[in-house]
C-alpha cells in the first residue's frame, strides 16, 4: 500500500518540520507581523483585517471568527504551518517515490532529499516570492489578491516543471526547462498601482519599511531551514518506508 | 510454459504501473487540496486562522 505509506510518512515529516518552523516563526517572524499590525489603518481605507480591531469600534455586526491574540493565535499559526508542511511533504514524498520507480538516476537518500529540499525552496519561495511577489508584512499595498494567487500558482507550476525538465530531460531539451521557468517572470508578477503601505503617516512608513526588510530576511532564513529539513526527512522516509510497486 | 509466465507477469506489471501512477496522483491531489484550504481559501475564517502562516510562507495574502 504505497499510498498509505506516502500519507503516513508525509504526516510525520510534516508534523516534525511544521512544528520546527512554527517555533522559528513564533520567536523570529510573528513578532514582526504583530509589530506591523500596530500601524494598520481602519477598514475604510485598507483591506479588511481581523486582528487590528479586536478591541474596539468595529462597525460590522457580522465579524468573521478569528483566533484570539495570544496562545490561541499562536496555536492556529503552528497548526497551519504543520498543515502546509504536510501538503509539501505529500508532493515531495510521492514524487520521490515516482523518481525511485521510474527515473534512470540514483535512488533517493536523505542527502539527495536535502537537494530536493533546495529545489523545493526555489519552486515555492525563490521563484514566486524573491523574484516576484516579495514577502510582505500586513498593511502593504498589493495588487488584487486573486491575480496574485493565480500568478503564484502559475509560477510554482512552471518552475517545478522547468526544474524537472532540466534534471530529467535529455541534454538537447534541457534549455526548455529554463524557458518554462522564465515564462512567469517575462509576464511579470501583478503589482499594485503604487507601492507602499496603507498607512501614509511618515513615521509608520519608516517603521514598516524597516519591518519589511527584517521580515524578508527572516522568512528567507526560515524557508531555507524549513525546506532543507523537509527534504532531508522526506528522503529518509522514502528510503525507509515508501516503495511504489512496478 | 515459460512464455505463459512472461506474458502473465507483463500483464500484472501493466495494471500495477497504472496503480502506482494513480497513487502518486492521489497523494499530490490531497496535498494540493490541503495547501489550498490553509494557504489560499478566500473564506474569512480560513484566512484568519492561518493568517500568520500565510504571511510567513510568503503566500499572497489580503
Amino acid at each position: 500500500m504505497a499510498f498509505r505509506n506516502i500519507l503516513l510518512s508525509a504526516i510525520i515529516v510534516g508534523i516534525c518540520t511544521g512544528l520546527l518552523y512554527g517555533l522559528f516563526q513564533h520567536f523570529q517572524i510573528s513578532t514582526i507581523i504583530y509589530a506591523a499590525e500596530v500601524y494598520e489603518v481602519s477598514e475604510e481605507t485598507a483591506a479588511p483585517h481581523p486582528h487590528s480591531d479586536t478591541t474596539t469600534h468595529h462597525e460590522h455586526s457580522t465579524e468573521a471568527w478569528g483566533p484570539e491574540d495570544g496562545a490561541e493565535r499562536i496555536g492556529y499559526t503552528i497548526g497551519a504551518d504543520i498543515a502546509v508542511a504536510i501538503a509539501f511533504a505529500l508532493f515531495m514524498i510521492s514524487l520521490m517515490a515516482l523518481h525511485n520507480l521510474k527515473a534512470n538516476k540514483p535512488q533517493i537518500t536523505p542527502m539527495t532529499g536535502a537537494a530536493w529540499g533546495v529545489a523545493s525552496m526555489i519552486v515555492f519561495f525563490v521563484a514566486p516570492a524573491m523574484f516576484g511577489l516579495h514577502p510582505e508584512v500586513p498593511g502593504t499595498e498589493a495588487a488584487t489578491l486573486e491575480n496574485r494567487q493565480g500568478w503564484w500558482s502559475l509560477c510554482v507550476a512552471l518552475t517545478a516543471a522547468g526544474i524537472a525538465v532540466l534534471y530529467y530531460a535529455p541534454a538537447k531539451l534541457k534549455l526548455g526547462g529554463v524557458v518554462l521557468a522564465a515564462v512567469p517572470h517575462l509576464m511579470g508578477a501583478p503589482m499594485p498601482e503604487h507601492h507602499g503601505f496603507a498607512n501614509t503617516d511618515p513615521v509608520a512608513i519608516e517603521a514598516l519599511t524597516q519591518l519589511t526588510s527584517q521580515f524578508y530576511l527572516l522568512t528567507t532564513v526560515g524557508m531555507a531551514i524549513f525546506f532543507v529539513v523537509l527534504g532531508t526527512l522526506s528522503g529518509l522516509a522514502v528510503q525507509r518506508f515508501v516503495k511504489l510497486d512496478n | 510454459m515459460q512464455s505463459q509466465t512472461i506474458s502473465n507477469s507483463t500483464e500484472q506489471s501493466k495494471s500495477l504501473t497504472l496503480s502506482a501512477a494513480l497513487q502518486v496522483f492521489s497523494a499530490i491531489a490531497v496535498g494540493a487540496a490541503l495547501l489550498f484550504v490553509v494557504g489560499f481559501a478566500p473564506m474569512d475564517v480560513a484566512h484568519n486562522a492561518a493568517h500568520d502562516a500565510r504571511h510567513s510562507f510568503a503566500f499572497p495574502c489580503h
